[in-house]
Parts: structure tokens; sequence; C-alpha cells
């Protein structure tokens, strides 16, 4: 599973910046500029891509960056170099991190948990890794409950999971079903585009 | 709800330019004797591959699933309502770019108005 997943996004990384880096990262900076505004302590950043994201980061920050494709992290090395604050990056799989347990007092995710194989298995991955009452904030596209954006995210999804990402998860639910606390939801476009945050549990 | 002038006028692109080039390709790819409902599943089915190449190809300049899934709407609508038009109502489909960009319209506007209804938090 990690050898696919990791091709997918290798390959995907020479069109990557073309397919997102102008419409969507245009629409939707001020919604990632807001959440990520609020990185506070040690932080890990899952799926760094090509570091699309980076460029909204506040200044200053202490970020570890981890990403399954080497590829994209390679594309991404010119906007970690211009980040204002320390960043290290490791090619690594949700599902194997070797950080040890209560690690990072946040973890933060931009369209990551529509690619990640196992969606629940990897939030209690990163559930493992947070600190207890440690913060995950999330921004994610997801599926509808609406129609008929719910039936045409399930009818493309075969497809696009193919592609890229899949299109019709329940993050919201895999998040509750990985036991985080204080579930909050934000909706940006429709039920589709949206923050998710949510506390790790005290043990 | 979306209000910077840019992206509204690309929502509506895509939703107008995906509905009028179904209508025109439904309209030219259906004999107008088919039986009206496998004309009408058909043009639906033209109308979301039409509708999501129309959202491949803006997404970049316009948004991600911001435009896809309003263009892809479009498509699969207007595919419907041509498809059905050319059997069973034919002077709908006369003027089926017209009929279509209309379609794309009424997407632009659902997908708005659906839009104010779900944006904001919630649930905690």
């Amino acid at each position: 599973m990690t050898d696919r997943t990791q091709q997918k996004w290798d390959n995907a990384s020479g069109t990557f910046d073309l397919l997102a880096g102008y419409g969507a990262e245009k629409r939707w900076r001020s919604f990632k500029e807001d959440l990520f505004s609020r990185m506070d302590g040690k932080i890990l950043f899952l799926a760094v891509g090509t570091g699309l994201d980076i460029p909204c980061f506040p200044a200053g920050q202490d970020i570890t960056g981890i990403d399954i494709s080497p590829k994209m992290l390679e594309k991404a090395q010119p906007r970690i170099a211009a980040y204002d604050g320390n960043m290290t990056v490791r090619q690594m799989d949700v599902h194997k991190m070797d950080f040890a347990d209560d690690t990072f007092d946040q973890v933060y995710t931009s369209c990551t948990f529509c690619s990640v194989p196992d969606p629940v298995a990897g939030l209690t991955a990163l559930r493992r890794v947070l600190k207890p009452g440690g913060d995950l904030k999330m921004f994610e596209h997801t599926g509808s409950k609406h129609f008929p954006f719910r039936q045409m995210l399930n009818l493309v999804n075969p497809v696009m999971r193919h592609l890229g990402p899949e299109v019709n998860r329940d993050t919201v639910a895999n998040v509750r079903a990985a036991g985080y606390d204080d579930v909050k939801v934000n909706n940006i476009f429709l039920d589709v585009v949206k923050t998710i945050e949510a506390t790790a549990p005290a043990k | 709800m979306e209000r910077r002038p840019y992206f509204v006028f690309g929502d509506i692109f895509a939703c107008v330019l995906a509905g009028g080039a179904t209508g025109w390709l439904v309209y030219a790819l259906i004999p107008g004797d088919w039986f009206g409902l496998i004309a009408m599943f058909v043009g639906m089915s033209i109308g979301m591959v039409i509708g999501m190449l129309v959202g491949l190809i803006l997404a970049p300049f316009f948004g991600d699933l911001e435009v896809m899934l309003p263009a892809s709407y479009s498509g699969m609508l207007a595919g419907m309502i041509i498809g059905m038009g050319i059997s069973m109502a034919p002077a709908v489909a006369g003027s089926p770019v017209g009929v279509g960009a209309l379609a794309g319209l009424f997407c632009f506007a659902y997908t708005y108005i659906l839009q104010a209804r779900l944006r904001g938090v919630v649930r905690s």
C-alpha cells in the first residue's frame, strides 16, 4: 500500500502545482492562513507535498513536516528554504511514523486525509504522537451530505481514487472514530471543503 | 458565499460553459427518435463528462471543487434537459446552447444558495 501510494504521488508531483497551485490556493488562502495562525509549540505538518501551504504559515514556528513522496519533497525544497522559522522535513508514511509517543503539541493537515490509505489508522497514529490535550487542525475536502453533490462525488470516486484523492470520505466521522474529543467543523465550500479541529484526549 | 468578483465570474463562466457545451453536443449526438428516458440518461452522462472536463480545465484558474462540482452539475442537468427535450419537447431543444447555458445558471444559483445555508461552524 505504501509503495503504491508513494508512486501515485511521485507521479503527481510534476503537475501538482499547475492543478492546485493558483486557483485553489488563491481561493483557500485566507482560510488556511486563519487556521495556521493558531500554530503554537512543537508542530507536525502532515503531507507537505510541494509546499504550497508553507507561505501561509506564520513566521517563527518549530515545524516538522512529513510526506510519503520524495519527489514532492524535492519540489518543496525552495519553499521550505524560504520559510522564516525552523522547518525540517522527512519522507515518512503516516502509518509508520517513528516519532516517540506524545512528541507534538499540534498536528496540522491540509487536503491530506482524502489520500491516506487507511484514514482512521492514520488519525490514530497522529493521536499517538500528539501530547494529551494536543490539537489536531485540518483543512480537508470530504464527501457531501447534500443532493446532488453527494451522488456526484460517490459516482466519480472510483475513478478519482486512482488519479489522486478520494472525494467522498467522511473525514469528520473518521476523526471521531480515531478517538478525538471536542470535534469542531467549519464549512468553507458547501459541506465539502472544511476545517476540522479536535483535541487528543487525556491518557 | 463567494463575493470576490474574479471567482464569482469564474463560477458563472464554468457553469454556463459546461451547460452550453453539453447542450450543443447532446443535440448533435442524440437522434430525435430515441426513447426519452434513454436520451435523458445518455445526455446526462455526456454532460457529466463535459462538466468534469470544463471543471478540470478551469480549476487552475478559478479554484478546485468550487468549480468542478457546479460545472459537472451544470453538464448533467443540461444533458438531461436537452436529451429528454430532443424526443419529448423539440421546441425546448431548438436552442440547445441557450437552454444548456440557462441550466448552468440555475446550477450556479443552486450552489450559491446551498453554500449560503451550509457555510460556517455546523457542530461542536
